[in-house]
């Protein structure tokens, strides 16, 4: 997670406004789950998110699928971007919904019906306040997480 | 909640739409108002210095929860120095505990380390929290950016949680460093880096 796949970029920072539009799409995704609820589709739709979130930990935020489009799509068109944000962040946000979908898609595939709309609906509650808001979820949740693991000592 | 809706699953109704369906597009607008008012809720106070119950002469109630549970005669600069390299200043010191996946601790602690790069009153230190975890214990810091503010003689006068905006921040010290010449440079906090930090050099240097 410390590596990001471009120097370049992480030495100048990525447009923080692709972050957020990639989980504006991310969101409509996850409704779209919520919507299929139990079936075939819902798993796909949640299998589709799961592999999203996994290139974005493999990758970087801006290697994700949503982060090529913000690239070829939005950016051209946009003005620069006001301030530049280190990639680690967004990327651990990726990991944090990698490992929510991740649950919510293997339970599903276990036959645990609820599972795939629990799931996405928490996934969707962080994507959105994400895309809408600038939720920061390494800001929230590292340091929380490590305070709660109190034996492992730094 | 939501699994429940399933019972009648694509039962017809008049609109030839599944009752499930409604059921779960009515679900998630519910969801997201609630995410949206309660990050409303919560973010309210961001930026802007929550003092410490000792501090606060309004009682405010239930505020500050989070640090009821820690004694506040432990939380001193002194703890902080404890563990980490600080130069207390004269008018006042700020300690911003940041933590690895966090972008707004880069603004934060650019924005404290311009502050106290042109009032020489204000001391800055930021210290990762991620290696020190027994101070955000005692302090007791749950996100991150945090900024935690002491007086000129050590007391623990309140947190900034979330980025400030310069505007907070300048008020925020604005009560510490006001008995001191040197705050009209954080007060008349525009952008005039040169004027501004010769001024308060000056004023502060001067003999009483």
């Amino acid at each position: 997670m410390t590596t990001a796949p471009d120097d370049t970029e992480r030495a100048a920072g990525i447009d923080p406004r692709g972050p957020r539009f990639g989980a504006a799409l991310t969101a409509i995704l996850l409704i779209a789950t919520i919507l299929a609820g139990d079936s075939q589709a819902g798993l796909i739709l949640l299998a589709v998110v799961v592999a999203s979130f996994a290139l974005g930990v493999a990758r970087g935020i801006q290697g994700t699928w949503q982060g090529l489009l913000y690239a070829s799509l939005l950016r051209p068109r946009l003005a620069p971007p006001t301030e530049r944000e280190d990639p680690a962040p967004p990327r651990f946000a990726q990991l944090v919904g990698l490992i929510i979908t991740g649950v919510g898609l293997v339970l599903g595939l276990l036959g645990v019906g609820w599972a795939v709309t629990v799931f996405a609906a928490v996934a969707l509650v962080a994507a959105f306040l994400n895309a809408a808001f600038g939720l920061c979820l390494g800001c929230e949740m590292y340091l929380l997480g490590r305070r709660l693991r109190p034996s492992r000592v730094a | 909640m939501v699994a429940r809706a399933r019972a009648p699953a694509r039962r017809p109704t008049l609109d030839g739409v599944s009752e499930d369906l409604l059921l779960r597009a009515a679900a998630i607008v519910v969801l997201l108002a609630v995410a949206s008012v309660g990050w409303r809720l919560a973010t309210r106070r961001r930026g802007e210095l929550r003092p410490t119950h000792a501090n606060r002469t309004a009682t405010r109630g239930r505020r500050d929860r989070r640090s009821r549970g820690t004694t506040e005669g432990s939380q001193t600069l002194e703890r902080v120095r404890e563990v980490v390299a600080v130069t207390p200043g004269t008018g006042a010191t700020v300690v911003q505990v940041s933590s690895e996946y966090c972008s707004p601790c880069r603004r934060s602690a650019g924005l404290w380390s311009e502050l106290a790069a042109s009032e020489p009153a204000l001391s800055f230190v930021e210290v990762d929290g991620g290696a020190h975890l027994d101070l955000t214990r005692r302090f007791a810091v749950l996100s991150t950016p945090t900024s935690l503010l002491f007086d000129s003689t050590g007391a623990f006068v309140g947190r900034i949680g979330g980025a400030p905006t310069r505007a907070q921040a300048a008020r925020a010290l604005q009560s510490l460093i006001e008995g001191n010449p040197g705050a009209g440079a954080l007060i008349d906090a525009r952008p005039r880096p040169g004027t501004a930090s010769r001024t308060a050099t000056d004023q502060i240097g001067a003999p009483r």
